[in-house]
């Protein structure tokens, strides 16, 4: 066992690797080249057109032992990486490593394969029930969890070398030129994707629109595609929706929101050229509202948007209060229609969006961030992988590659979760680490990070509720109690991974 | 309590809530009204009760004020909601059907009882009589001056028009003359009007044009029943740049005729007084609750020393 700078207790190596111990958040070199794959040749008498997946599979030239990568561009809605790995099994193939940009709970059809051995192991984050069952005890696959940056660095870096990707095309043309913006499972911008299109080494494209060659307008291009397979149904598209695209009614969330704002507009970065990123849930939503009635407000122009992008950043790139939108994932169906439309909407790669080890990220040009947390801790730390119940149920996500990159990192959270307090004295799993969280802010109270003892005064002066951490927990745990520790066991059943390749925490399984 | 107390609004919480009752303290509001009365079903009246009692107990650091609304007196419950949740101390009570001085009065000896009993300062408890019936609004004048407890009257539309037998409107055309006349009755006895609650809290555009309407009538401030009101009704009676800086030219001109040795003095040719002054220190109190001024406000420079 080792422990990291943040105390995490480590294992030694995992999975037949060896872990390095997450030291902090920025000083960790790459020391390698970039990953390399066998060049290839296509003549003019070839075609790329495969009868399915099978016939893809096996021209890929997929063994046991070896890795296969989808993305999740059609989130809960895929039917591609199920259906993939149905015809490995059939195939007889064994010990396939899943190296997946996220796995979600529609994904839950893949857990005979794991138990009969068909997947071996997860070189990605998981959602759902997978995770909670490898928590229990009750499948045993080692998963490694990593940011959306963080992942497009180990492809890069050869950490983690894909065999086959296999890229769901909403459209596609017969040669491989693609794109996620068109098509009956429109999914819109397919950023997660164009990293393994680079690095994999055989690429498939799988489509469900084949359309005449050349495709109008294209993502990812047809150098770096060796198959395309038509299929029937890419998957359901109407299950892009991630959480909720509403703005929260409830009034802790308002007031949540409301006071997120008004740290914003205190910090001073609220001007001409702002950045800004938010997730897609109710609170999220609600404080980009406020933020936008701020910046028609003081007519004000936003340089950017990013990461995965609502219909609500739509609205605000089409009202001119940003200039462009970084989109590497569509959160909704109206954020789809418009990346085929709006030419400030662009389509980026996750590398572009979030990767540490490249000459510069979006994440690093953004002024402000707002993230969510199933807890966080006293010294700032947040976990988003984890339940209070000790569970694998969420992947990372861009949070903490957001977290590092952004001016200010807002983490917006209830102070009370199903009766359990969101302070807690150590957080269960640790995803992004509290030197890059600047401010947490509970509809009880806002926190501010020691290192900005300036916008702790100026919010001080504005007469924000601004309390000290142990001083919000303590008036939380007013009304919750102090929870009693979960208990786990001494297996490690996954790691997180900060978006460097160090570790930064590990997963065991709960005691039951 | 300080001589002014803002009373713009006063949000309903149903007492039987646990999940409400816990986000009082985030509120905006300037006052709760912790509800034992018509959101509490009859078969929740105990229950709501101790859970209002042992909620206000562990609400040490209290941050705006607590009305709690009993069941009329003239019910099984009122005495013993009065006997459940005084001993946690909320300011004031909210006494439904007020409709005639004399209910009042009982209450005021019912108070002044308990205050006794709980060895309190007499008249600590405050009453916030609800104006809600044809009767209650002829009666008003007289209940506005039935105790020196009162903080105000809350005229109550929903039960009102029932009592008239009439439909409530959004225009609010029916209720013109009852409003005028608890705004009279509250003004002649100097104490606060406060308005009936606004139903659809989904239409912010017409709780807009009901504070301005009741704003502009007299009234103090509003009851009402979601906390996402909050907002658009401070927005209201938030007060005009000008009104502020005439009230802080006010205020510095009484304190150097204090200095002076004199209550009146002349500002651009008109004569500033007292009720020019509590006009100005209200404006000012209500600026600062809105964040617009911050300055230290010294009642016995501004009133003058006994």
């Amino acid at each position: 066992m080792v422990r990291n700078s943040l105390g995490r207790e480590l294992p030694e190596s995992f999975n037949g690797r060896q872990v390095v111990p997450y030291q902090d958040p920025y000083s960790l070199q790459p020391d390698c080249n970039q990953a390399t794959r066998p060049l290839r040749r296509i003549n003019p008498d070839q075609e790329k057109v495969l009868p399915n997946l099978r016939e893809a599979i096996i021209a890929a030239g997929l063994k046991d032992g070896m890795c296969i990568a989808t993305h999740h561009h059609l989130r809960n809605g895929d039917a591609l990486l199920g259906a993939v790995v149905r015809e490995l099994d059939a195939l007889g193939l064994r010990d396939i490593t899943i190296a997946s940009s996220s796995i979600h709970p529609v994904h839950a059809e893949l857990i005979p394969y794991i138990e009969k051995g068909v997947i071996s192991g997860f070189e990605c984050g998981v959602n759902g029930p997978i995770g909670e069952m490898v928590s229990r005890g009750e499948l045993n696959c080692p998963i490694i969890v990593r940011t959306h940056g963080g992942r497009a660095r180990a492809v890069m870096s050869g950490q983690v070398q894909i065999d086959a990707a296999f890229i769901a095309a909403p459209s596609c043309d017969s040669y491989g030129n693609m794109t996620g913006a068109f098509g009956p499972s429109a999914c819109g911008s397919l950023g997660y994707a164009h990293t393994d299109a680079r690095y994999a080494k055989k690429v498939i494209a799988v489509t469900d629109n084949l359309v005449p060659y050349p495709a109008r307008s294209f993502a990812i291009q047809q150098t770096l595609v060796d198959y395309v397979v038509p299929v029937e149904s890419l998957g359901d598209p109407s299950k892009i929706v991630s959480t909720t695209t509403r703005i929260t009614r409830d009034p802790v969330g308002l007031q949540i929101a409301k006071y997120a704002a008004q740290v914003i507009e205190t910090s001073g970065l609220l001007q001409d050229g702002f950045s800004f990123q938010t997730g897609s849930g109710g609170i999220s939503l609600a404080v980009a509202d406020q933020v936008r009635q701020k910046m028609q407000a003081g007519n004000i122009k936003g340089s950017f948007g990013c990461g995965g992008i609502t219909g609500y950043f739509v609205d605000m790139l089409e009202e001119g209060l940003f200039q462009t939108l970084f989109d590497v994932q569509c959160f909704d169906l109206k954020a789809v229609e418009s990346i085929g439309k709006n030419a400030g909407h662009q389509e980026i790669s996750a590398d572009m969006y979030a990767n540490p080890f490249n000459a510069g990220a979006v994440v690093n040009q953004l002024d402000c961030v707002i993230l969510g947390a199933t807890e966080v801790d006293v010294n700032f730390n947040v976990n988003v992988n984890t339940e209070s119940n000790g569970l694998l149920l969420h992947n990372t996500g861009g949070h903490s590659d957001t977290a590092a990159g952004a001016k200010l990192s807002i983490i917006t959270a209830p102070s009370i979760r199903g009766r359990l307090p969101i302070v807690r004295d150590e957080v269960t799993t640790v995803t992004t680490p509290g030197a890059t969280i600047d401010v947490i802010i509970t509809e009880r109270g806002i926190a501010v990070n020691e290192q900005h003892a300036d916008l702790k005064q100026e919010l001080q002066k504005r007469k924000l509720p601004v309390k000290d951490i142990r001083e919000l927990q303590q008036e939380i745990y007013s009304v919750t109690g102090k929870p009693r520790p979960l208990e786990f066991t001494d297996d490690v059943v996954a790691l997180i991974e900060y978006r460097d390749g160090s570790i930064i925490d590990a997963v065991r399984k709960i005691k039951t | 309590m300080s001589v002014f107390q803002l009373r713009r609004s006063l949000l309903y919480v149903p007492g039987n809530m646990p999940s409400m009752l816990q986000n009082i303290p985030i509120f905006e509001s300037d006052g709760v009204m912790i509800d034992l009365e018509d959101a509490v079903p009859l078969s929740e009246k105990d229950a709501a009760r101790i859970l209002v009692r042992r909620f206000l107990e562990n609400y040490q650091d209290r941050n705006k004020e607590i009305i709690v609304r009993i069941n009329a007196l003239d019910t099984k419950w009122g005495e013993d909601d009065l006997r459940a949740v005084l001993p946690a101390l909320p300011d004031g009570i909210r006494l439904p059907k007020a409709d005639t001085p004399e209910i009042v009065e009982t209450l005021d000896t019912m108070l002044t009882e308990f205050e006794e009993e709980l060895g309190l300062e007499i008249g600590r408890f405050k009453i916030l009589p609800s104006i809600e019936s044809a009767e209650g609004v002829i009666n008003c004048i007289r209940t506005a001056k039935s105790t020196k407890r009162l903080i105000g009257l809350a005229f109550g539309a929903e039960d009102y028009t029932a009592s008239l037998e009439i439909e409530r409107t959004k225009k609010g055309e029916e209720l013109f003359a009852a409003r005028t006349r608890v705004v009279w009755a509250c003004k002649a006895a100097g104490i606060q009007a406060i308005d009936t609650i606004f139903a659809d809290a989904g239409d912010m555009e017409g709780l807009h044009r009901e504070t301005q309407l009741i704003k502009t009538l007299g009234f103090s401030g509003k009851s009402l029943v979601n906390p996402r009101q909050i907002d658009v009704i401070h927005e209201v009676f938030a007060p005009k740049q000008e009104d502020v800086d005439y009230a802080l030219q006010v205020v510095d001109a009484i304190q150097k005729a204090r200095e002076m040795g004199t209550g009146v003095i002349s500002l651009h040719g008109k004569m500033v007084d007292a009720p020019v002054v509590k006009r100005a220190v209200n404006t000012l109190k209500t600026a600062q609750a809105h964040g617009m001024i911050d300055i230290e406000l010294d009642e016995e420079v501004i009133y003058g020393q006994e």
